[in-house]
């Protein structure tokens, strides 16, 4: 005890304006002291949350969702991006409006049963309501094997900076990610 | 004294030996404070605890209700962090765009026209002559002049340390001059251009490094050295391999006194769509905004906070620049404000121009503290968003963490950029010089103006404290420096309990 005492006593009263304080008092005795203080380690354990008919999940652009598509059929899928063609800023005029090209892509994780996915299924909308039609990349319908993986990617034009893709496979809503994109 | 005592009598002697460093200690905080207090008594100085080492993030360009309302995927920032420390509510910006602010957080200047246009060209300020209050006239150009100083030089002349991180600094050698404080190039005569904007490999932009505009640090080869990538640099002939921050952050003695972090246009939450990594891991993820602010700060904090000197007497400033328009996104864009539902508001009768969101942007063009607009502009604003009358920066909040700071405590009272600079300026003990005599720089000095007080320097033991949801307490505002908060308290403070 006289040891720990000395040693902050001494530490705390030689220290100059202007420098941390206390140079033989090291961290390791204030926080024997007086506790360490917590760290905000994220959390990690969040758990993917799953989408059926019943549950529309609403997530952001990047977020992973496991969908269950009945009869024992289920997905894990991402949607992420939009990647822009474009990396310059577009000049905005008066009276004009800007719009950018995008591509996005979403991984489609088969459980143990096949899954089709279709492009058609993807809807964009924008936060004037006004769709953004999308054209499938490469194949627009995908046939995942149980436990492969599988990626489609589309894209569109955008004239809004902030929108949302629905996955609703048969018309039934799923998915919907909320993203926003660089107009400028 | 909240100390727990512990139920085993075979611990007592352990108990014993804690209370007693414990005591030693707080009395030491407590003198530290009072020779704090002693030594810089003049109205308005806080006489605050001995925070040793400070690290300010500076985040791109939200309003507090985009940040801090749960309006977007920010949940580390706008719920995790605030339990961890203090909710600043009315923290506010200087000026509009970005550059002028960070030019007013370290040297006081006041906004001026091609700083509040981010300086698309990087050239010298012109006349550069002083002008009353510490400040400098410049009609044009961004480059200060030897004689306007900066937080910097002001660490220097008391011997604190100093670094300012700046992420992706250096990876494009022809956008940027690692070794010369990340200079765009030579500011003499017409100038060089200045990237404004990121590319895939190098997302960093002069722009929100405080550093490259003042020629009492870019002239300086010593100072520039603390002007470092944050992820660090390899070695190159003539030059040392930089450490990164994280390397840094290993020991107290190769942790800086003063950390300025500039996250890159993407991590800063500034691109709405990041034009390379947003450290998200997935390669085809571009999310930008505060999205990406939240993958920075999970990141970083931690490894912040763990480190010896912050668990020793540490303080986390998580701050933005300037507010602004929408408040429903976590992006980025002049474009997205121009929503098209605004379109029937139809246009400003004195301008001419759409009046858009004027409606809906107004907080992000006010000033709290009496703000001056000082001899360069009328509007420290910039008449941002298509409003007329633009006093300051607007509302953005911040958040800070210390022990010596109550989690989940939030702070009513206003601050702005030249509040953190005197509150800086008196945490390092920079007692002489500036514009005031008193070590305040520019309008750091103003009178009246407050550094933070006691409604967030609220737990001035440093007994570690567990997290507590925001809003534990509340201080309101006081009208006068002097007065002691009255802190509305809705759950009390529990100490950490000592293993």
């Amino acid at each position: 005890m006289t040891a720990a005492l000395a040693l902050t006593i001494s530490g705390c009263t030689s220290a100059p304006a202007g420098v941390p304080a206390a140079p033989t008092l090291d961290a390791g005795q204030v926080v024997s002291s007086l506790g360490a203080v917590p760290i905000p380690t994220p959390d990690t354990s969040i758990p993917v949350p799953v989408a059926s008919a019943h549950r529309l999940q609403l997530v952001s652009m990047g977020n992973t969702v496991r969908v269950l598509l009945g009869q024992g059929v289920e997905a894990t899928v991402t949607a992420s991006g939009p990647a822009q063609a474009v990396t310059t800023p577009q000049p905005i005029t008066q009276g004009s409006r800007p719009r950018t090209p995008g591509t996005i892509a979403v991984t489609v994780v088969a459980g143990a049963k096949d899954v089709t996915f279709r492009t058609a299924d993807l809807v964009c909308r924008d936060d004037t309501g006004s769709i953004v039609p999308l054209t499938a990349v490469g194949g627009a319908t995908l046939t995942v094997k149980g436990g492969t993986t599988a990626r489609a990617v589309v894209s569109g034009v955008f004239r809004s900076g902030a929108a949302q893709l629905t996955w609703q496979p048969g018309g039934q809503p799923l998915v919907l990610w909320d993203f926003t994109i660089e107009l400028d | 004294m909240n100390l727990v005592v512990p139920s085993s009598p075979h611990r007592r002697p352990r108990f014993r030996i804690a209370l007693g460093a414990a005591v030693a200690l707080l009395l030491c905080l407590a003198t530290a404070g009072a020779a704090s207090g002693g030594q810089t008594a003049r109205a308005g100085v806080a006489s605050g605890p001995k925070i040793g080492h400070v690290w300010t993030i500076i985040l791109e360009n939200k309003s507090y209700e985009s940040t801090f309302t749960g309006l977007n995927a920010n949940d580390y920032l706008w719920k995790t962090l605030p339990s961890y420390g203090a909710l600043l509510r009315q923290y506010y910006g200087t000026g509009h765009y970005s550059l002028d602010n960070y030019i007013s957080l370290v040297s006081g200047q006041s906004p001026a026209p091609d700083l509040q246009a981010d300086c698309g060209t990087y050239k010298n300020v012109a006349p550069g002559l002083p002008a009353p209050d510490g400040q400098t006239f410049a009609s044009s150009g961004c480059v200060y002049p030897k004689q306007t100083h900066t937080l910097f030089d002001q660490l220097d002349s008391v011997g604190a340390s100093w670094k300012v991180y700046a992420q992706d600094m250096g990876n494009d050698p022809t956008r940027e001059q690692v070794y010369q404080c990340g200079r765009p190039g030579d500011p003499s005569g017409a100038g060089v251009p200045d990237p404004g904007s990121a590319t895939p490999t190098d997302q960093y932009v002069p722009k929100h490094n405080p550093a490259p505009w003042f020629h009492s640090l870019t002239d300086s080869a010593k100072d520039c050295a603390n002007v470092v990538p944050l992820d660090g640099y390899p070695a190159t002939p003539g030059h040392k391999a930089i450490p990164s921050m994280a390397t840094d952050l290993q020991s107290i003695a190769t942790t800086p006194a003063f950390s300025w972090i500039s996250p890159n246009n993407c991590s800063d939450a500034h691109d709405a769509t990041c034009k390379g990594d947003n450290l998200s891991g997935d390669p085809n993820n571009h999310q930008g905004g505060l999205y990406a602010a939240d993958l920075f700060l999970q990141k970083w904090v931690p490894q912040i906070m763990a480190s010896p000197a912050f668990q020793k007497d540490g303080e986390i400033q998580v701050i933005f620049d300037e507010a602004f328009p929408p408040y429903k996104m976590y992006g980025n864009s002049v474009a997205d404000a121009a929503y098209a539902g605004d379109a029937a508001l139809g246009t400003d009768s004195a301008t001419g121009n759409p009046v858009q969101a004027e409606a809906n942007t107004a907080q992000s063009v006010v000033a709290c503290c009496n703000e001056l607009p000082g001899p360069n502009t009328t509007q420290p604003g910039f008449q941002a968003f298509n409003q007329d009358t633009t006093p300051g920066g607007g509302i953005t909040g911040a958040v800070f963490i210390s022990r010596f700071i109550t989690p989940g405590s939030i702070s009513d009272q206003p601050y702005n950029h030249y509040s953190w600079l005197r509150s800086m300026e008196d945490t390092f003990g920079i007692t002489s010089g500036g514009a005031d005599g008193m070590g305040h720089l520019g309008y750091a000095a103003m009178d009246g103006l407050r550094p933070f007080g006691k409604d967030i320097y609220n737990n001035r033991t440093g007994r570690a404290l567990q997290p507590s949801a925001s809003g534990s307490s509340v201080y309101p505002a006081t009208s006068l420096v002097g007065d002691d908060p009255q802190p509305r308290i809705a759950r009390a403070a529990v100490p950490v309990v000592s293993r």
